[in-house]
Parts: structure tokens; C-alpha cells; sequence
């Protein structure tokens, strides 16, 4: 069975506009949608990543030109992602469409493409 | 990932208010804007981290550690741009790190008066205490606050900032002021807005919604707090918070399961909270100390009338209308002097209700406003006088707004 990743992308200002009521009822949202997710053996991962955009490396003359990922001004950045296991990209699919993430941000959803055995 | 349990309701609203009051009280109650903005920052991380790693065994002390790292960082960029600290920010960042009873929830605690105190502040206008009272308190956003109290988003926001600068110009602190000065004149205050803010939660519980915030909740708890404190423990208190408990209980029957507004002979009183019932009872015999009768007073007393009934039928009017004479004599008020003569309609009849009303120039100020029209339609249905309460109906349906009072009004027309 496949690998998904599950990138979740939003405009951190956005989170920021919400109060304590919403932010709760949308914790306890993401919250019912892991444990259902854990429940049938579907999550193999999750991880929120650093409030900040990471840095972008290229090839330099001398040495690697290292610069800071959009972030302050960035509309659309990845906060998290989990990694969860299906049978199809059609299963994926429908795990996200029920993901409250949608009504923050939206998914990228690419598929793990393991190493063929011999 | 750890297995979540419930988050207890309001926690995030609770948890606002607890965390701004440990917070303001050390930073002092001049960088009010910085906890507000730490606060957020802490909520938001658990926003932003809890989803995706599971809740944490204890949120409450999570979010206290969250919100004390969001402070240090707010304090650091203040200094950075240029910003000259006091020496008190140091010292704040450092009593928080040192206090380990901080992580822990508190019932309510003395720094949840004092955010009260900051928040009723007698310098302040009501309208003002009362939002502010919603947004540090109760944790409501400025839309939230708007729906609350029937206003718009914008005006609620600029209520806030003049309540805030107002405080800022008058050196208001996050302190408790001596015990003689604290009961007799900041005390009443805080409890008259408690009153409103049960008001609030009563009128804007349209209907039943598990995301509107429960704001007689909010009055009820923060009431019972100021209850429990031996400080603030007074007569008065219990008396409201009697009252409080004692309305709150009812409510859940007052509406049917569409969201109908029930008349009281309607309503079903199996769906009383009863939980509540039994403290309303214990802080009633509690505020029967000493020699003040305030308002809360009798209208804890009427309230624990309702509340003894086991039925309609068992109400006793005549014990309510004294407590109305009462009322009227010590706090006369249209709405007094109007729930009153509701009373003795039920204790003597509509007839003798229609002569006082009509004799009595104490209501002139309601008239023409929905309740008068509707008031005066119930006393001339129950006195037989059919085509008289139509009209009255119809005047009162003209003013009226909200759909389920339209609904109520509709069906008691012939």
C-alpha cells in the first residue's frame, strides 16, 4: 500500500485573525480527523515545521548561495505535513477531501514513489 | 501520536483570560496590548502544533509554557526595535519562570479578580467595562463581542481601544486595592457588570448553537469565583450569584427542541439544569446575612420562587408580587414596576392587572415598545377580551425582530 504526503499550505496570516472559540473548534476538527485516521491505520507520520521559510540553497561561484525562504510576506507557506498510507491516489484523495485543513489552506498531495525491487 | 481526549469547553476562552491575567500582572497592566498579543501567540501554537502531534497530557500547563516563550520573544523584539524596557520586564519574564504553581489551572484566583477589577474599572463607562469584560475575561474575539451585544465589528474595536487608552492615561494597574475600598466601591462594580453580562448571553442565545459562546456560563462561573473568594464573598455576591445560578437553570426550558420561544406555562421543567439548582439555593442562603437587601437580593428571592415550583400551577404568585413591591420600592424602574404588575396578574387576576397598568404612570416610558404591546395583549387575552389583544398583538409584531419572539406573538393571535 502507498505513501502519501499530505503538505498542508495556508497563509499564516490568516490563522492569526481567528479567535479562542474558533481556534478551539478547529483543533478539536483536526483532532476527530487524526484519530479516525490513526484508528484505521492510516497515519504513518505527522510534523509541523518551524514558523519561518527555511532557507533556499543553490549552486554558488564560490561557495552555495544560501537564502531565506519567503515568509513574512508569503501568502501561501507549508506549515506541516503528515504522511499517511492508502491504497490509491482515489483513497488519498478522499482522506483529504475530508481534512479540515481545507477550510484554512489548501493540500498538496504527492505520492510516495518507492524503489522498485528486483 | 498520543490518544486525544475532549478539550473541556471554553477551554481556549478560559484559558485567554487565565493566561492574560498572570501575564498582565507582571508585565503590568501598561503592555495590556504585548499579554494580549502572547496570548494569541500561545493559542496559536497550539493551533498550529497540536493537529499535526496530538494534544498534550496537560494543555493547560502546554499553553502557560507557550504563552511565557511567546512573552520572553514579544519582549526581546520590543527591545530590539529600539524600544527602551523598563526594568520590570526583566523581573516579569523571571517570576513567570519562578512561579511553578503558574502552569497550573486555577478555579479562579486573585489574579483573575484583578483582571476584573482592570476590566470593570470605575473610571470606565459600562459599555466599555463590559466589552473589555468580554474580550480579556471571556476571550472573545471583536466579532464574537459584536454579535454579543447587537453591535458591529468596527465599534466594538474602538470601544476596546478607548477602554484600553482610557485605563493607560489613568495609570489603571492590575492590583488589588485595600479590602475596605475593594468591597464597598470596586466590588459593585464588577458585579453590576457580571449582571449585564449575563444579560448579554441571555438575549443573544438566539438559538442553541455549540459554538456561540455560552456567556451566562461565563457570568455564572466568574460569579461563584468571586463567591469562593473569602475577599469578595459578600452578601451581595452570593445574592447574585444565587440569582445567576437560579435563572441559568431554566434556561435550558425556555425553548422547545426548534428553537421556539416557550411561554412559561409551556415550558417543560424537567429540562432545568438541576446541577445548578442546588448552589443557586446554597449561595441564596448564604447572601441572608447581614442587614443590606440589594437588588440581587430580591431578584434571587423571585427567582428561588420559580425555581421551588415543581409546576406551573405551584408558583406562588402572591410571595413573588411581594417581592416585586419591594423591588418597585427600593429600585423603581419601568421594567420593575411592568414585571411586577406580570405578577400580580397571575396572583389577582388580568382585570385588576389592566386597572393598575392603566392607572399607573410609572410603565409611560415603555410605552409603545414591544414588551408594553405585549404585555398588554397576554392581560386582555386572559381577561376574555379577544379583539383588544389582537390589536395589542399586531402593535407589538410591528416592533418585533426577532423570529422566534415573531413566532410566539403569531401564534397567540385568535
Amino acid at each position: 500500500m502507498p505513501d502519501f504526503l499530505l503538505l498542508l499550505r495556508d497563509n499564516p496570516a490568516d490563522w492569526s485573525k481567528l479567535s479562542p472559540t474558533q481556534m478551539q473548534a478547529a483543533i478539536e476538527r483536526y483532532i476527530a480527523w487524526t484519530q479516525q485516521l490513526a484508528e484505521r491505520g492510516q497515519l504513518v507520520s505527522a510534523e509541523k515545521l518551524v514558523n519561518d521559510g527555511g532557507r533556499h540553497l543553490h549552486r554558488g561561484k564560490d561557495a552555495p548561495l544560501i537564502s531565506d525562504g519567503p515568509y513574512i510576506e508569503a501568502k501561501d507557506v507549508i506549515g506541516g505535513f503528515y504522511v499517511v498510507r492508502a491504497d490509491s491516489m482515489a483513497q488519498a484523495e478522499a482522506i483529504c477531501a475530508e481534512c479540515p485543513h481545507l477550510d484554512f489552506g489548501w493540500i498538496e498531495l504527492r505520492q510516495v514513489d518507492p524503489m522498485p525491487a528486483p | 501520536m498520543n490518544t486525544p481526549s475532549q478539550l473541556i469547553d471554553d477551554l481556549f476562552r478560559r484559558e485567554y483570560a487565565r493566561l492574560v491575567a498572570l501575564l498582565a500582572r507582571r508585565a503590568g497592566a501598561g503592555r495590556i496590548d504585548l499579554v494580549e498579543d502572547a496570548v494569541q501567540d500561545a493559542l496559536l501554537a497550539a493551533l498550529r502544533h497540536w493537529p499535526l502531534k496530538g494534544m498534550p497530557e496537560r494543555p493547560s500547563a502546554w499553553l502557560f509554557a507557550a504563552a511565557r516563550n511567546a512573552f520572553a520573544d514579544r519582549l526581546r523584539r520590543s527591545r530590539r526595535e529600539g524600544f527602551e524596557p523598563l526594568p520590570e520586564f526583566d523581573a516579569a519574564a523571571t517570576t513567570i519562570d519562578a512561579d511553578p504553581a503558574a502552569a497550573l489551572p486555577h478555579a479562579f484566583d486573585d489574579d483573575l479578580l484583578r483582571l476584573m477589577l482592570y476590566c470593570c474599572h470605575p473610571s470606565l463607562p459600562a459599555e466599555q467595562q463590559l466589552a473589555l469584560t468580554l474580550r480579556l475575561a471571556c476571550g472573545l474575539g471583536a466579532d464574537e463581542i459584536a454579535a454579543a451585544l447587537f453591535s458591529t465589528p468596527p465599534t466594538i474595536a474602538q470601544r476596546l481601544v478607548r477602554a484600553k487608552r482610557r485605563l493607560r492615561e489613568g495609570g489603571v494597574e492590575f492590583e488589588l486595592p485595600p479590602l475596605d475600598e475593594l468591597v464597598a466601591q470596586r466590588l459593585p462594580v464588577v458585579l453590576d457588570a457580571l449582571y449585564l453580562l449575563f444579560n448579554a448571553g441571555y438575549l443573544s442565545a438566539e438559538h442553541v448553537d455549540a459554538h456561540r459562546p455560552d456567556l451566562c456560563g461565563d457570568a455564572l462561573r466568574l460569579a461563584a469565583g468571586l463567591a469562593s473568594l473569602e475577599a469578595t464573598a459578600t452578601p451581595r455576591t452570593q445574592a447574585l450569584a444565587a440569582l445567576l445560578h437560579l435563572l441559568a437553570a431554566r434556561l435550558p426550558a425556555r425553548r422547545a427542541d426548534d428553537g421556539r420561544l416557550l411561554r412559561l406555562e409551556e415550558q417543560d421543567r424537567a429540562r432545568w439544569n438541576q446541577n445548578l439548582v442546588a448552589p443557586g439555593f446554597r449561595h441564596f442562603v448564604a447572601s441572608c446575612r447581614g442587614d443590606a437587601l440589594t437588588r440581587f437580593h430580591i431578584e434571587a428571592a423571585i427567582a428561588a420562587c420559580h425555581a421551588r415550583a415543581a409546576t406551573f400551577a405551584d408558583i406562588d404568585w402572591d410571595e413573588i408580587l411581594s417581592h416585586y413591591d419591594r423591588l418597585v420600592a427600593l429600585y423603581p424602574s419601568p421594567s420593575a414596576h411592568l414585571n411586577r404588575l406580570i405578577a400580580l396578574r397571575y396572583a389577582h387576576g388580568p382585570a385588576a392587572a389592566l386597572l393598575a397598568l392603566n392607572a399607573s404612570s410609572e410603565m409611560d416610558a415603555l410605552e409603545g415598545q414591544l414588551l408594553m404591546h405585549a404585555t398588554r395583549a397576554e392581560f386582555h387575552a386572559a381577561n376574555g377580551d379577544r379583539a383588544l389583544a389582537d390589536r395589542e398583538y399586531r402593535l407589538a409584531l410591528a416592533r418585533v425582530r426577532d423570529p422566534q419572539v415573531r413566532a410566539l406573538l403569531e401564534a397567540r393571535l385568535a
